[in-house]
């Protein structure tokens, strides 16, 4: 049968010992490989690898690596120094001669440095003081006798001197400077203190100081909120009923709050929101006791009178700090609700706000004869001015505004300027040196290129402030507060940038699970392709 | 190194102070409360009803509810396998219902990510981010962290999707130390071997404590038969038992100690763990700090004891300075107001030009979007011919 020879005939082609039944088979050699078909291979293998080497390594490479903008850590970690800036006063006279006013001043600079040359005044003489808003305008007039004494409108100085004394002068004016300045001083030493700069210097300068000047100082730095370039004030009316359902606010601002914020105007942005809740209720917790003359809130029910689950008090506005001030009017029953020790009936929660109960005077209905009484429903400004008051001192306190007496408040809140331009000169600088140690230390965070543009932004403005503070005779103030406060609203932006968190770290067991459809299915093929290529080409050269 | 030069600058410092009789250690000025549930899914309803237990225990002693974070991936309350729709209860008597009317979810749902969280601690947001959702703690506030899910070695798993590892939260804390964003912070994690999750911490001022040790399960106490799932976890379970029968109010004195010693294996079933190595001051002080000074919510309060007429009476004459400054500056607003009025008047026929200039502008504003279009048309034909080209081209190879 043609078949069976055929197939006979193929098998005995293919297998020389091939006989039936019961064959053997010996294994055929593979026929051997063309020209043609090896290069082909060897092309198909190289172009694989020069494929992966050249296009598949740097495209891994920069998909996966993260942009890290080279942030100047050095200059960053080195803005935390110590800054002392010096009181700038002016000094005039309308009958002594410039020249004499001129060499008071200096020794009067001389004198008034104090222990570890940190107390410093800047002392000019000037013809007119007014062109330097900034100074402490000293006149200088004869008289009979030495005094100093600060007018309480202007905030300038009227000194004294009698003629016969003129040596001991300039160290007493020396010495009644540095009295007044001494708490802002000593806020000064606390500040630097407080935030690492501690150096020797500033140790002894603050042994010198008396113990209760410093308790003051840390009193009103705990108590106030911290130094920011924007605040929001929020005035919130809540009653506990219906009524009084309205009150004079736009008055009472203009009259009581406006003119502060009208004076800080050139130190930080502040902005003004008010607000009604009626049938507002404290906290269920609070329990005001029955007195004789009324009610009365002990004080551990003050900790917990903010019925925050209620009271509308959380906005997000902007980003400043928001200082809430609170009148509340009890219910008719309530009234009047007073505090154990206070005659003002309010309290202050540090940084925070201010809380006054606002006790109403009842309007007698006219028609009942049972002497019934309803509570106002609209409060005038009259009846407002307690609050307020209460609001205008708790205001000063919660920005920082020192309450000592030894200045009138236009000094003060000079003194405020300068000393929160440091704070955030301070704040400023431990932003920055935060975020170069988070860079160091946190390898894996993406820094984009705009957080380098604001800290660079935030480092220039810096050194303008530097550079500005040891000129703030010429300039004023409010330049240097100026840079300081853009300095800090960039160094914040860097700091809380978004693009900043850190990828979610890889432990090297989950890398391997990433990579291991790469290393296991392409990649063992690819390498023994290469492996093997290579071996013909060393047994081709050792052949040829 | 920072650190190191800091307490051996100031620490002279502190001795002058304290000379003079006067407090040094920060002061503890807030409280707030981050509550984390990472798991969904009915099945893992005592979680929700952990962290819920631990949020109404929270604010029982006073937090408010804008210091608190409450993140709850999903919704025990409203899920239709509830027999007991709106309420989620932690124990099988029912007595208490945690969810009530009054709560405030700050994260529901899908919003419980890993990267939210991360983003949550270190405060890093894209513009618009509500206050209600921000942690927004300065250097005095004590936080408390309390995290349940299911977990493992050095990982806890959120919604089933993805993992946050022990090395991404030791990152925050520390970046949260860094940028002083909290003064003390408790710890508190009941997951399975949830002590390894705190193990990489290093920013100082966390006590961290954990319900398992590694290789250990933490166990549900027990189950309703009428909701049909375990209610809660055991180690969170006799946490709360504590709190409620020991700390009943602002003014208790229990401290970590005391909260900490309460613990029992036997009944836990596991073996809960305590890190205070990074507390400064280490066990000791760590273990006298009173469990309010982080459940509970501080708030220093002042009293204004005097008139604060007479207070205001040595600045009269400042003030009233200042009041007429600002009615000079007011007045000068308001002339310059009506001043302005008239000028806008008068430019009124003008304004006509100036919206002509407008439409020039925006013109040619049109044009350059254009000709970018076709300079992006030219490149991606471009490309097409190249990768055309190549095609046929290698295919000519192969043959």
């Amino acid at each position: 049968m043609v078949p069976d020879d055929h197939l006979q005939a193929q098998s005995r082609d293919l297998a020389s010992n091939c006989t039936y039944p019961g064959h053997t088979f010996t294994p055929m050699a593979t026929p051997p490989e063309s020209p043609r078909e090896a290069s082909m291979k060897s092309r198909v293998i190289w172009s694989f690898w020069i494929v992966l080497i050249l296009l598949g390594l740097p495209t891994w490479w920069t998909t996966t690596s993260i942009y890290r903008a080279s942030l100047p850590t050095d200059s960053m970690l080195k803005s935390h120094k110590e800054l002392w800036y010096s009181i700038p006063v002016c000094l005039f006279s309308p009958s002594v001669p410039l020249s004499e006013l001129a060499r008071l001043g200096n020794l009067v600079q001389m004198y008034g440095k104090g222990p570890q040359d940190l107390f410093k005044f800047d002392v000019h003489a000037e013809k007119d003081c007014t062109k330097f808003p900034s100074a402490l305008a000293v006149s200088m007039e004869a008289g009979d006798g030495y005094s100093f004494a600060f007018s309480p409108e202007s905030g300038s100085v009227k000194a004294r001197y009698s003629s016969s004394d003129l040596e001991g002068l300039p160290s007493r004016i020396a010495e009644s400077l540095q009295s007044a300045y001494l708490e802002e001083h000593a806020s000064i030493a606390y500040l630097m203190a407080m935030n690492g700069r501690n150096s020797d210097a500033i140790q002894d300068f603050v042994k010198t100081l008396p113990g209760d000047l410093m308790m003051e100082v840390q009193k009103s730095a705990n108590r106030a909120f911290k130094s920011s370039s924007e605040y929001h004030l929020t005035f919130s009316l809540f009653t506990a009923g219906p009524a009084p359902s309205s009150w004079d606010i736009q008055a009472a601002l203009n009259k009581h709050i406006q003119p502060i914020l009208h004076a800080l105007s050139s130190t930080t942005n502040i902005s003004v929101a008010s607000q009604i809740q009626l049938y507002s209720s404290f906290s269920p917790s609070v329990q005001p006791q029955q007195t004789e003359n009324g009610w009365q809130l002990r004080k551990e029910d003050l900790t917990s009178f903010v019925n925050t689950a209620e009271w509308p008090l959380s906005p997000s506005i902007g980003t400043g700090p928001t200082i809430n001030f609170i009148a509340y009017i009890p219910a008719q029953n309530y009234i009047p609700i007073i505090l154990e020790d206070s005659q003002s009936n309010s309290w202050l929660v540090p940084q925070w706000g201010g809380i006054t109960i606002l006790n109403p005077r009842l309007i007698e209905r006219e028609e009942s004869e049972l002497g019934l009484s309803d509570l106002p429903s609209y409060l005038d400004l009259e009846q407002l001015q307690p609050a307020f008051e209460n609001f205008q001192t708790q205001l000063l306190q919660l920005l920082g505004i020192s309450q000592s007496s030894k200045l009138p408040l236009h000094e003060r809140l000079k003194s405020f300027q300068r000393l929160s331009g440091l704070s955030l000169y301070i704040r400023t600088s431990s932003n920055l040196g935060s975020l170069a140690r988070l860079a160091q230390h946190l390898s894996s965070i993406p820094i984009p290129r705009h957080v380098l543009h604001s800290v660079e932004h935030a480092l220039d403005r810096l050194e303008d402030f530097k550079l500005c503070l040891g000129k703030t005779t010429v300039s004023s103030w409010p330049t240097c507060l100026g840079s300081v406060r853009e300095a800090f609203v960039d160094s914040e932006k860097a700091f809380f940038d978004k693009s900043m968190v850190g990828q979610v770290y890889f432990p090297d067991e989950h890398k391997v699970a990433v990579y291991l459809p790469l290393l296991g299915p392409i990649g063992v093929p690819l390498l023994v392709g290469l492996i093997r290529e290579l071996k013909t080409i060393t047994t081709r050269k050792k052949g040829a | 190194m920072y650190f190191l030069n800091l307490i051996s600058g100031i620490l002279p410092f502190l001795l002058t102070l304290a000379f003079y009789n006067v407090q040094t250690h920060a002061a503890h000025t807030s409280n707030w409360a981050v509550l984390v549930s990472t798991s969904r899914f009915w099945f893992n309803y005592r979680h929700l009803s952990n962290t819920l237990s631990l949020y109404r225990t929270v604010k029982r002693l006073g937090i408010p509810d804008s210091q608190i974070l409450l993140l709850l991936p999903d919704d025990m309350a409203c899920n239709p396998r509830n027999a007991f729709p709106g309420t989620v209860y932690s124990n099988a008597d029912r007595h208490m219902d945690l969810y009530g009317t009054n709560i405030e979810v700050d994260y529901r749902g899908y919003e419980v990510t890993v990267e939210n969280f991360i983003r949550l601690l270190t405060d890093r947001w894209e513009e618009g981010v509500p206050a209600s959702k921000r942690l927004l703690t300065d250097e005095g506030s004590n936080i408390l962290i309390y995290m349940t899910g299911h977990g493992g070695n050095e990982f806890l798993k959120f919604q089933d999707s993805e993992e946050i590892s022990s090395w991404d939260l030791a990152d925050a804390f520390s970046q949260m130390r860094e940028k002083g964003r909290y003064n003390e912070m408790l710890f508190m994690i009941d997951t399975c071997q949830a002590n390894t999750l705190f193990r990489q911490f290093y920013a100082d001022g966390v006590i961290a404590t954990g319900s398992s040790e590694e290789d250990e399960s933490s166990y549900s106490h027990h189950a309703d038969n009428d909701v049909g799932v375990a209610v809660i976890d055991r180690w969170t379970y006799y946490v709360l038992e504590f709190l409620e029968k020991e700390v009943t109010g602002l003014n208790s004195d229990k401290t970590l100690g005391d909260l900490f010693d309460s613990y029992d294996v036997e009944k836990i079933h596991s073996r809960p763990g305590v890190r205070w190595d990074l507390f400064p001051g280490g066990e000791e002080a760590g273990r006298s700090r009173r469990v309010v000074d982080f459940f509970g919510n501080v708030q220093g309060v002042e009293v204004q004891s005097g008139n604060a007429r007479e207070e205001l009476q040595k600045d009269l004459e400042g003030l009233m300075r200042l009041v007429e400054e600002y009615q000079e500056f007011a007045a000068a607003q308001e002339k310059n107001q009506t001043l302005m009025d008239e000028v806008m008047v008068q430019r009124g026929a003008g304004e006509k030009a100036q919206v002509q200039v407008q439409d020039g502008k925006m013109t040619s504003s049109v044009r350059l979007k254009k000709d970018a279009f076709s300079s992006r048309q030219v490149a991606g034909a471009v490309v097409l011919a190249g990768l055309a080209s190549l095609w046929y081209f290698g295919s000519k190879i192969m043959v």
